[in-house]
């Protein structure tokens, strides 16, 4: 059954990622993964390649000796607008869409186009898992005595014999998520307050839905992303209070 | 209240003091899931994003207390003014979402906001006077001045131009 889609006009979402890992595919792969700027450049045309530098410093008795390594690893394409951009990389690719996010249906055929893409110009990839992301800020007043409650239902609690007033915090929930079509999972809830204009506070809820997907064909990865959208509706709806949703419809 | 699982892929919960080593399986699994949200948060165009612009927040608060001859050359201060038009300036950039590479005083009195893209290289500058300037300028070409006023029009016309030449 298809996943009733949840809109809200001001939306939260800063981010939403598909990421998804393989197998390290070999050196050689960079060279095929060359042929994707001509195939994607006019959705895609800023075009940066990615590198992985390693420095190695070694102390013995004959003095020291260091050495330094770099191979490229894939390449990044952003849009003109740079809302959209998706690495191709010798283990994975990710999609990203910046705000303001649509909805589910065009973000993930994106990224299913996209790896598709991918997937004709290094051939065989043996899967490993993937990751849906969805980074939102949720901006609230904070006049004297509000409070995350007001907001959130998933919120650090204070003893009240603890000061009541949080000058920042960091939260970080690993939560394992059953199988509903993805298989087993683990959620990722982080937390944090950003910096935020006067009387104002910006809550940072970065939701990662993590699964693994060992060697999977293309066809049932993305059956098992598709089911990761009631999911993270449900997750995301769950920590918000009615005022909050209220606050972002 | 909510229990401590111990492992991410197993729904069989445990009480918070209840101490258990993990199976090997279970540490191998909890090892892969780690890696996992490593490589996930490292992916974050979004998170790059705000961290640079915390670093550019910090740095512009770091001149507005330069005190005057900060160059040891004689340079004014940059006044509050041209810190406030950067700061506002910044703000559009953001919203865009467009990231500048560095802002730095100027030795003219004033803030620079710098641009670079290999050999491309622009930047806006807020000067004590209250000028505005673009220049675009690499290894190939002569520089391109335009001179803007303190307007939305003109800055959103400046970042047009901006984005066209360093991405071009």
């Amino acid at each position: 059954m298809a996943t009733p889609p949840l809109h809200f006009d001001n939306a939260p979402i800063r981010e939403a990622i598909i990421a998804i890992q393989v197998h390290d595919l070999p050196q050689s792969s960079i060279g095929d993964l060359r042929a994707l700027p001509e195939k994607v450049k006019t959705s895609y045309p800023l075009c940066t390649e990615l590198g992985e530098a390693q420095f190695v410093g070694q102390l013995g008795p004959q003095g020291t000796t260091s050495t330094a390594h770099h191979r490229p690893i894939g390449f990044q394409f952003q849009s003109a607008d740079s809302k959209q951009i998706f690495q191709v990389r010798v283990n994975g690719f990710s999609f990203h869409r910046l705000a303001p996010y649509e909805s589910w249906d065009p973000f993930k055929n994106e990224a299913s186009n996209l790896w598709r893409l991918y997937r004709e110009v290094v051939g065989p990839v043996k899967i490993l898992n993937f990751t849906v992301r969805y980074i939102n800020t949720l901006i609230v007043p904070a006049p004297t005595g509000a409070s995350l409650e007001d907001y959130l239902r998933v919120y650090p609690y204070l003893p009240p014999e603890f000061p009541q007033t949080l000058n920042g915090y960091f939260m970080r929930l690993d939560l394992p998520v059953p199988d509903e079509g993805s298989g087993e999972g683990a959620l990722t809830v982080t937390q944090t307050l950003l910096p935020s204009e006067p009387g104002t506070a910006s809550i940072l809820l970065d939701n990662i839905f993590s699964y693994a997907a060992l060697g999977v064909t293309d066809d049932i990865l993305w059956k098992k992303i598709d089911g990761v959208q009631a999911v993270k509706n449900r997750v995301f709806l769950a920590a918000l209070t009615p005022e909050m949703q209220k606050r972002i419809s | 209240m909510p229990a401590i699982a111990t492992s991410p892929m197993k729904t069989k919960a445990i009480r918070a003091n209840e101490l258990v080593e993990p199976a090997s399986s279970s540490r191998k699994i909890m090892k892969f899931f780690a890696e996992l949200i490593k490589e996930a948060r490292s992916t974050s165009r979004f998170l790059q994003i705000e961290k640079q612009y915390r670093d550019l927040g910090a740095a512009l608060e770091t001149y507005a207390n330069l005190e005057d001859n900060w160059d040891s050359y004689g340079a004014d201060k940059p006044s509050p003014s041209a810190i406030k038009a950067t700061a506002e300036f910044m703000e559009k950039v953001r919203a865009e979402p467009f990231v500048p590479d560095r802002i730095i005083p100027s030795a003219e009195g004033g803030i620079a906001i710098y641009f670079t893209k290999g050999p491309k290289t622009a930047y806006v500058e807020y000067r004590n006077s209250g000028g505005v300037i673009l220049a675009m300028y690499d290894d190939k070409n002569d520089p391109l001045i335009v001179e803007l006023a303190k307007n939305d029009a003109d800055e959103y016309r400046a970042l047009r131009l901006i984005r066209n030449y360093v991405t071009s």
